[in-house]
């Protein structure tokens, strides 16, 4: 890394610090509060970095924690309620719902990761360059993106999957049509502000290829806030993903996922009788959904100064 | 979610089976109900259920109604089915809404059986059939008026006929009885102005069969007669965009009174209602098509005392509610899959071409165990389109689950195991997909691979397109099994698509037995005779499964307490009967 | 962003410029929103099936005539190509015809007209709770910075965006329209109660079930910008003149962090009509959304395209509305940019 950049970083770490003292002088009494929620924060993060890893790794080795396939259907033990056997019961058609929450974890997370993924580096991707290189191009990315955000998203998302049709892969294909806009704003933007620093008008005078300059150079720098929206979007798919589910529009049914399962407990007998089938796999989801955003929420406040507490 | 997922209707059988709430479980609730007094005595069978109502439906039927609520007392009614856009036309569904059985009046009665009632007629004062079917009289009462006051007239019972058969919203039993009157072909190519076998005499109309119409007495007690006036300027094409199906008017016992589409449609009572003026307005809560997603919400919080559902789940989430009465009413609804014998496009033979892989399949599925788990037993396992009751023949094989006999007919049809056979469906609803994940697990126990997907868009031709040559095909369609329903107003609606180039018949090539078999059926309107005929095709169909029937679905209807008196007959609620509703009380 | 630039000077108008600037914003909605119909216009055309086949029930369309298909797809006007269809529909909108619903013929507007006042009610009411709720409890946490109750409003916040939204409104149904049997299970009016205090039962649990899925949001929004005042040198000079901690947070701190949190709300109703699909089909609430849900579905074109375009147009009134205020407060923005 360049010199320069170290030099931004450095003088970055000391307005930092000199605001910390600034407030730290100005409430005195509750200048330990401060350290306290700090680390509080960091605390939640961690507790959410805890369960999201937990949560992931149960879902990737699905395989060793249950012996059941989510999909065999077994009619002779139906709505069994939990038991050693089967820990979260069986479904209307005698499948292991533990089994099903694992699989169908895979799924959505799947689904919500690389949807953030494909949103971030097509994003990123066009915003970096479209910034560095300014111009025509700018112009007509900037306004591209705008009809992109300017179509309520649930609405294009509604209109593309009857285009093109209900499959897990078209969901992520429509997540990220839908997505890529604000996080091209985000990256384009971050690298804007870049851009105008010394070192990479000294790179110019180098005569560095601009794409060089552009993604090893800036691009690094503009990073933090690139993986808070990855974290953040992949809650934010997770739910979506559930919601379209809801609305009959998701991943096609037989597929187990998250939203699947708990659409599949939505009619009033089940939510009263047989809480198995839906209780944990809303728990799970929401605490899935939940440590991701403390995770993003943590790395924000550690990597944003500007961010207070 | 598909807006219009509408499945054509069914019928009553001879067994009603009556089920009060459901299962033993409930049995004390329905005790303490009927100790009440409450529900009609029609109601208070076994719980256990089988076959109990068969004498159940008339008696009693005079007590109950001396203790009413005091007339002019005007109560509220709630049901569904209300309309989000626009009221839907009555001609293609005739009774799966609620408005469209209080709306509008036809020219006969049914029973609960849907058998017409002879005698004296609904709007028609009294009707004649001749002997050997070929003419149809009707007389109309005197004195019969629209909602708004105008009269019924015998001009209207013809124009009403005319048009329908131009419009593109007409139900297939209407339809061929229409077009079996004479002169009505050249009415509907244009060369003649009125269907010639339609002759009107003040109060009379005649009609003259050039055909037999074997189902011209039901045609009348479902087909709900329309004002004139407010329509004859109406494109029939684009009938149901009419600015009259924003508010209808009709000339039923009910009228319509306010409308807030999408959000509730008061029914009020008409007074001009030649049969007695009801004492109650009816609020319908909206729901599209014949699935109301609110269903269990709007019952248990009282916003629901009149009707009827097909989902199990939503009959289990209601028993044991205080107030509320479930009937199990056993309609003609079968659940089959559609059987796809023609070649392939690329000309090789399809894998169900062979009757003997067709058995196998049906020996491989074990609809008892299947419908237990999801239906509760609610549903019966078929062994024919045609549902239990008298219209069947008995001693049919049940093609019982057994899965070696299921193998072994597959080692004799040379089955190949590599062979995948593709699946679709269109019904979104969850037990739908739970069903083709059953059904899959079965066939994989035999050693048959199949895929389901779900099919949407243009539905008419992925499923129904008949295919250029109906004898030696190519498939015009690309599956090879068709998850369906098929319902049924009159039992040749079952078979007739099964005829030789019929316009729907994607899946089965020309059979000359077949056709003849059909014919058969169609050849009479003498009862007796259709019966025997129908029991030949039943014995056919049993035997070549020229397409596989799953299950008979029954219907539920629910009514709750706060229907005092009147509700005596229970019959098919998505088609129109005798329901008497203009004298039913309500709390 | 926001904050940046409103935190700055506020009421500096910079007279012409700012007036060419705002009618060129304004006139820039007018390609957009071209654009994007036409984008619309063309991913209709691209779902499978045409209206028709949504319609009627596919059985009877199968046994129609060919002559009675045709005829009925020359009464929709699907026999143009999809340019011409496209502009025939652009010149009907622009001489105030916005045609009839496909599926009942009734005019798109009365449709619109009768739709969108129950989303408009219900969006401003989870607007409203989400933005007293929000702002309260996110100055609230602010001022307390680092307490117990800053940190349990903290975690119950991220709980409240956690759990999908359908779900959350079926519990509440089941809890509190089933069990204790407080509210109606669904649907927006009793008959024949026009106004709107009968209504308030139904609207309750929608609406707040809309409105404390976003309070999270506002609330984290309202927190920062209250810590970001609260360390500007005004705040400083009010503290250090003495007077008392309520009225320094109060008068001054709340007033002026209020001000991006607004312009956010502002922001976000458009979203919000838009968005509250979800919520209208759990509720059985007679609004747009659910219109549109089903519009699209049976590719019922006349209403999918007003609808969007209303979608659309507030959107970008919104966006170019906080553009020009953004502008109008904030110096460093260029105007001729």
């Amino acid at each position: 890394m360049s010199a320069s950049s170290k030099n931004a970083r450095l003088n970055r770490k000391f307005d930092q610090i000199r605001r910390m003292e600034e407030s730290g002088e100005l409430q005195k009494k509750k200048s330990g509060n401060r350290a306290l929620r700090k680390l509080l924060n960091n605390r939640l993060a961690i507790i959410g970095g805890v369960i999201f890893l937990l949560i992931l790794l149960a879902c990737i080795a699905a395989p060793l924690l249950t012996s059941y396939s989510p999909k065999a259907v077994d009619m002779k033990s139906i709505l069994k309620a939990p038991s050693s056997a089967h820990l979260f019961g069986t479904d209307k058609i005698g499948r292991d719902v533990f089994a099903r929450v694992l699989y169908g974890g895979r799924m959505s997370i799947a689904i919500g990761f690389g949807s953030a993924l494909g949103c971030a580096a097509i994003g990123v991707l066009l915003g970096c360059y479209s910034a560095y290189r300014g111009g025509w191009f700018d112009s007509l990315m900037v306004r591209i993106s705008e009809v992109f955000m300017s179509i309520p998203q649930l609405i294009l998302v509604m209109m593309l999957v009857a285009i093109l049709g209900q499959s897990a892969k078209n969901i992520v294909i429509i997540f990220v049509i839908c997505g890529w806009g604000s996080c091209f704003r985000m990256a384009r933007s971050q690298v804007l502000s870049i851009r105008e620093e010394e070192y990479v008008q000294s790179l110019k005078v180098f005569g560095l290829n601009p794409f060089v300059i552009c993604y090893k150079h800036i691009l690094p720098n503009a990073l933090s806030p690139i993986i808070v929206n990855v974290t953040l979007s992949t809650a934010m798919f997770i739910l979506e993903e559930a919601a379209l589910s809801f609305l009959g529009l998701g991943v096609p049914m037989e597929i187990p996922t998250w939203g699947n399962i708990l659409n599949a407990a939505q009619d009033m007998y089940t939510l009263q009788n047989n809480w198995w089938m839906w209780l944990p796999t809303g728990i799970v989801v929401s605490l899935f959904v939940m440590s991701i955003n403390f995770m993003g929420d943590g790395i924000r406040d550690t990597t944003d100064p500007t961010q207070q507490g | 979610m598909r807006p219009f997922i509408i499945h054509k209707e069914d019928m009553v059988m001879k067994l009603k089976k009556v089920l009060s709430l459901g299962l033993a479980l409930a049995m004390t609730v329905s005790l303490a109900a009927c100790g009440s007094g409450n529900p009609p005595p029609a109601n208070t069978g076994s719980a256990a259920g089988s076959e109990a109502a068969g004498s159940a439906g008339g008696d009693a039927a005079g007590e109950v109604s001396g203790e009413t609520a005091a007339a002019g007392e005007s109560g509220v009614l709630y049901s569904n089915g209300g309309p989000t856009e626009f009221f839907e036309t009555p001609w293609l569904n005739p009774g799966t809404y609620m408005y469209n059985k209080a709306l509008y009046g036809h020219l006969l009665f049914a029973d609960e059986n849907l058998a017409p009632i002879s005698g004296e007629g609904d709007l028609a004062q009294s009707y004649e059939m001749s002997e050997d079917g070929t003419t149809l009289s009707f007389t109309l009462r005197d004195g019969i008026t629209w909602h708004d006051g105008d009269p019924i007239t015998a001009e209207e019972v013809q124009w009403n006929i005319e048009y329908a058969l131009k419009t593109t919203v007409l139900n297939s039993v209407f339809r061929s009885t229409f077009e079996a009157i004479e002169g009505a072909a050249s009415y509907v190519d244009g060369s003649a102005e009125h269907i010639s076998g339609i002759a009107v005499d003040g109060n009379n109309i005649t009609l003259t069969f050039e055909k037999v119409a074997p189902d011209a007495l039901l045609t009348f007690t479902q087909f709900a007669l329309l004002p004139q006036k407010h329509l004859k300027d109406t494109d029939p094409i684009s009938l149901q965009q009419a600015k009259y199906f924003q508010s209808p008017i009709g000339s039923g016992p009910f009228m319509v009174g306010e409308v807030q589409m999408n959000n509730y449609t008061i029914l009020k009572p008409f007074e001009g209602y030649y049969g007695g003026t009801p004492t109650f307005t009816i609020h319908l809560n909206p729901s599209a098509g014949d699935s109301d997603a609110n269903f269990v919400t709007n019952a248990k919080a009282g916003k629901l005392d009149y009707a009827y559902t097909k989902n199990i789940a939503d009959v289990k989430a209601l028993e044991g509610t205080p107030g509320l009465t479930i009937d199990t009413v056993n309609v003609r609804y079968t659940r089959l899959l559609y059987l796809n014998k023609f070649n392939k496009q690329d000309g090789s033979a399809a894998p169900l071409a062979d009757p003997k892989v067709r058995q196998a399949i049906a020996y491989a599925l074990d609809m008892q165990s299947i419908l237990d788990g999801i239906f509760e037993g609610a549903a019966l396992p078929a062994n024919s389109l045609t549902p239990d009751g008298a219209d069947k023949i008995d001693g049919l094989n049940n093609y019982d689950y057994d899965p070696e006999k299921a193998r072994a007919l597959l080692a004799e049809a040379n089955w190949d195991p590599n062979t995948e056979l593709d699946v679709v469906y269109y019904y979104t609803d969850q037990m739908t997909q739970d069903l083709m994940a059953i059904i899959q697990q079965y066939l994989s126990e035999v050693g048959i691979k199949m895929n389901a997907r779900l099919v949407e868009g243009d539905l008419a031709t992925i499923l129904w397109k008949a295919p250029e040559d109906p004898v030696n095909g190519p498939s015009a369609v690309d599956w090879d099994m068709c998850y369906a329903a098929n319902a049924a107003l009159s039992l040749h609606e079952y078979y007739d698509r099964y005829a030789t180039g019929y316009s729907i018949n994607s899946h089965t090539p020309s059979d000359p037995k077949l056709d003849e078999l059909i014919a058969a059926t169609n050849a009479s309107v003498d009862a007796e005779v259709q019966k025997k005929a129908f029991f030949e095709l039943q014995k056919y169909e049993n035997e070549t499964l020229f397409e596989l029937p799953l299950y008979y679905q029954p219907i539920f209807l629910l009514h709750s307490d706060k229907i005092e008196s009147g509700m005596d007959k229970i019959g098919n609620p998505q088609f129109n009967y005798n329901w008497n509703i203009q004298n039913w009380k309500i709390k | 962003m926001l904050k940046r630039s409103f935190a700055a000077s506020f009421g500096f108008l910079r007279g012409e410029k700012m007036a060419k600037y705002t009618v060129k914003k304004i006139l820039g909605i007018i390609p957009m929103l071209l654009i994007i119909t036409f984008i619309i216009y063309w991913l209709l055309d691209l779902t499978p099936g045409d209206p028709i086949s949504y319609l009627m029930d596919p059985e009877a369309l199968a046994r129609l005539s060919e002559s009675q298909v045709a005829a009925l797809r020359a009464q929709y006007g699907l026999d143009d190509p999809f340019f011409i269809r496209y502009f025939k529909w652009l010149g009907r909108l622009l001489q105030g015809d916005f045609g009839f619903s496909s599926a009942s013929g009734v005019p798109v507007i009365q449709i619109m007209a009768e739709r969108l006042p129950a989303t408009l009610e219900l969006a401003v009411a989870a607007l409203c709770i989400s933005t007293i709720l929000g702002s309260v409890l996110g100055v609230l946490g602010a001022i307390n910075k680092g307490s117990i109750g800053d940190n349990v409003l903290t975690v119950a916040g991220m709980i409240g965006v956690s759990i999908p939204q359908f779900f959350f409104g079926v519990c509440a149904i089941l809890i509190f329209a089933l069990h204790l049997e407080w509210l109606p299970v669904g649907g927006r009016t009793d008959p024949e109660v026009v106004n709107f205090v009968g209504r308030i039962k139904y609207m309750i649990m929608p609406a707040l079930v809309l409105g404390i899925s976003m309070t999270a949001g506002v609330m984290r929004y309202a927190r920062s910008s209250m810590l970001d005042t609260m360390n500007k040198d005004y705040i400083k000079t009010a503290r250090s003149k003495g007077l008392p901690e309520w009225r320094v947070n109060l008068v001054h701190g709340f007033r002026v962090s209020l001000t991006p949190v607004i312009v956010l709300v502002g922001f976000r109703l458009p979203t919000l009509i838009a968005g509250s699909v979800v919520i209208e089909t759990v509720f059985q609430w007679p609004g747009i959304g659910s219109a549109f849900n089903s519009a699209v579905r049976s590719q019922n074109y006349n209403l999918v395209m007003m609808l969007a375009l209303l979608f659309v147009f507030m959107t970008l009134f919104a966006s170019t509305l906080v553009d020009i205020l953004t502008a109008a407060l904030d110096p460093r923005v260029k105007l001729n940019g």
